[in-house]
């Protein structure tokens, strides 16, 4: 039993990847794309030649050509460069919304369905006027508070999307709890921790990994959207939201490449994500 | 999402739901808020002053301005003077932030509404026709799947790039003064601020639809002989309605947060370029006004939800499944 059980969650990482795999080519293809993204996040200086903040002021707004793939932005900098090295921070930030809102959310969701009662209601209501307080607005409140860049939009969308995480969760954990293997284990007299963690939490795996997948994709367009207004990640940085601001004045000169490219790069990773949390939901949903 | 089922019998209950909640609501949430902004690091006194002011004009000035009371009394006194329509006074402009306030309220507003109005008829239309028939169902699945992933900013930016800059149907920025002329100029922002939320509530409908759809009483109606859109009116639609203006209801609340980011993008002078301006500047009372307006709209949403609700779902009346 406790072999089995030791054994169980090293295997289980692998064993959801290849069970997602094997079935459905969408969400395959979702996986791809992603690992794509990350890929060119890591090696963003193997795929080019420039550096990613170089002024250069001669080769300033140019189109498309050989030299430079997406031509240059207003400062001369290589947009193509730009874009590759504008992946971290772009995919960083929604990383760690994304743990925080997950495990705290999960947390929440878990403790108030094992316990009920007036605790479990407070939860709810707060949780319920969280939910109607749009995230990108908190995170435009936490920059007043906190100041100009990432740190302050991260924090804030981490609180803000726990809601998000909780009710879902929430609603399969009291599901969950009515079922006979809850019993089952405190007959055993297994503590209510252990139950929780090692047979509740893991019956509903995939639906807390379906919510992370999900909170990825929105936490990435408000992120954007805070660095796109000037309230996020600050100039001369690269991040896909502050290039599509930072091309703005080339929309109007009819040169839209950098804003198009990056703001491209976002909807494809967006729709990876989102795409992948909703196959993972109704796999989940299935099972 | 499904909807809410919860039981409100006494009239007493419902006076704490729909009036004591709320207020208790916007009282809490605009506490944290005047606590969060007034513990922010940087001292308005400095920005006023300069750095070359003596400690004692330092202190007078501390004084006048009230800040060396409790904080609690400080945010009393604010909350009570913004119920009366004072804001306080724009440390940028130098200006009582109600006059600030003003003519950009009905700039968001119509925008809001324009987008609203997209949102509902797009949105809602197409969800019905996705949730009706079985041949656009997968179509509608995948506009709507992509069309969630569009932030405002990036199709403001196509938006400009197409409609604006290559075939110069619209104008690039401003609000425009005349009534016809803001329609024209507030087009393509409206356009870019709704597909995402059209997007959002097309899915829900779609699938609210489609889940009554496939309901037992759906069924004994189709197979008593009822006419197919009888059908869909009365039992289908019907049905799907609580989960569907509870997300339109959400979008519309929502609207105005985007509002933020697409007023920036087209340049247009309304609550949100000021609120992104004002907390750049750290000119807090003009942050604080715009965020207790916004926070008195969501509240206001959330029991309008919930009021809805409960008119469309008599199990909420009769306290009983």
């Amino acid at each position: 039993m406790t072999l089995a059980q030791s054994g169980a969650p090293a295997s289980t990482g692998s064993r959801v990847g290849t069970r997602i795999r094997s079935i459905d080519p969408i969400a395959a293809a979702c996986v791809a794309v992603i690992a794509c993204v990350v890929l060119v996040a890591v090696l963003a200086p193997l795929l080019t030649s420039y550096d990613p903040d170089s002024v250069d002021i001669l080769s300033a707004n140019q189109g498309p050509s050989a030299q430079h793939l997406l031509g240059t932005d207003a400062l001369g900098r290589d947009v193509w460069t730009r874009l590759l090295y504008g992946a971290r921070l772009s995919l960083f930030g929604p990383a760690v919304v994304t743990v925080i809102a997950t495990v705290v959310g999960t947390a929440i969701a878990v403790g108030g369905a094992w316990r009920m009662g007036w605790i479990d209601r407070i939860l709810v209501r707060i949780l319920d006027v969280l939910f109607a307080f749009p995230a990108l607005l908190f995170g435009v409140l936490a920059v007043a508070v906190l100041g100009q860049g990432l740190l302050a939009p991260v924090i804030a969308l981490s609180i803000a999307y726990i809601p998000y995480v909780a009710r879902v969760i929430r609603s399969v954990a009291i599901r969950q709890r009515h079922l006979p293997y809850i019993e089952a284990c405190q007959l055993i007299g297994y503590s209510s921790w252990r139950t929780a963690t090692r047979h509740l939490l893991r019956n509903i795996r995939l639906f807390v990994v379906a919510q992370a997948t999900l909170t990825f994709g929105y936490a990435l367009i408000d992120l954007a959207a805070i660095s796109f207004i000037g309230l996020g990640v600050q100039p001369p940085t690269a991040e896909w939201g502050l290039m599509v601001s930072d091309g703005a004045s080339s929309v109007l000169n009819g040169n839209p490449w950098e804003s198009l490219a990056a703001g491209l790069m976002i909807i494809v990773t967006v729709v990876a994500f989102n795409v992948l949390g909703e196959r993972i939901a109704a796999r989940a949903e299935r099972a | 999402m499904p909807a809410k089922v919860s039981r409100v019998r006494s009239s007493g209950s419902r006076l704490a739901r729909w009036v004591l909640a709320p207020v208790a609501t916007i009282l809490l949430a605009s506490i944290a808020l005047y606590v969060a902004l007034s513990l922010a690091p940087g001292d308005p006194l400095t920005a006023v002053l300069g750095d070359k002011a003596t400690p004692e004009q330092y202190a007078a000035l501390r004084h006048q301005m009230g800040l060396d009371r409790p904080l609690l009394e400080r945010y009393w006194d604010w909350f009570t003077s913004a119920l009366h329509g004072d804001f306080g006074t724009s440390l940028t402009y130098r200006q009582p932030v109600s006059d600030l306030l003003a003519p950009r309220i009905g700039i968001t507003l119509s925008l809001a509404v324009y987008a609203g109005v997209i949102i509902i008829v797009v949105g809602v239309g197409l969800g019905l026709i996705g949730g009706a028939t079985r041949k656009a169902g997968p179509a509608v699945a995948a506009v709507s799947g992509l069309g969630v992933a569009v932030p405002t900013f990036v199709a403001a930016q196509v938006l400009i790039a197409v409609f604006a800059v290559n075939l110069g149907w619209f104008p690039v920025l401003g609000a425009g003064d005349s009534p016809s002329e803001r329609v024209v100029h507030l087009t393509l922002p409206a356009i870019a601020l709704s597909i995402g939320f059209s997007a959002y509530v097309a899915q829900v409908t779609r699938a609210a639809v489609g889940e009554e759809r496939t309901r037992p009483h759906v069924e004994t109606a189709t197979g008593r002989g009822l006419a197919g859109g009888w059908v869909f009116r009365r039992h289908v639609v019907r049905n799907a309605s609580i989960p569907i203006v509870t997300v339109a209801a959400l979008a519309v609340a929502g609207l105005f947060a985007g509002a933020v980011v697409v007023e920036y993008a087209f340049s247009l002078g309304g609550l949100g370029s000021l609120l992104v301006q004002s907390v750049g500047a750290k000119d807090y009372d003009v942050v604080l006004a715009i965020a207790l307006v916004l926070l008195v709209v969501f509240v206001l949403t959330t029991t309008f939800i919930d009021l809805v609700q409960f008119a469309l779902d008599p199990r909420m009346r009769k306290g009983g499944n």
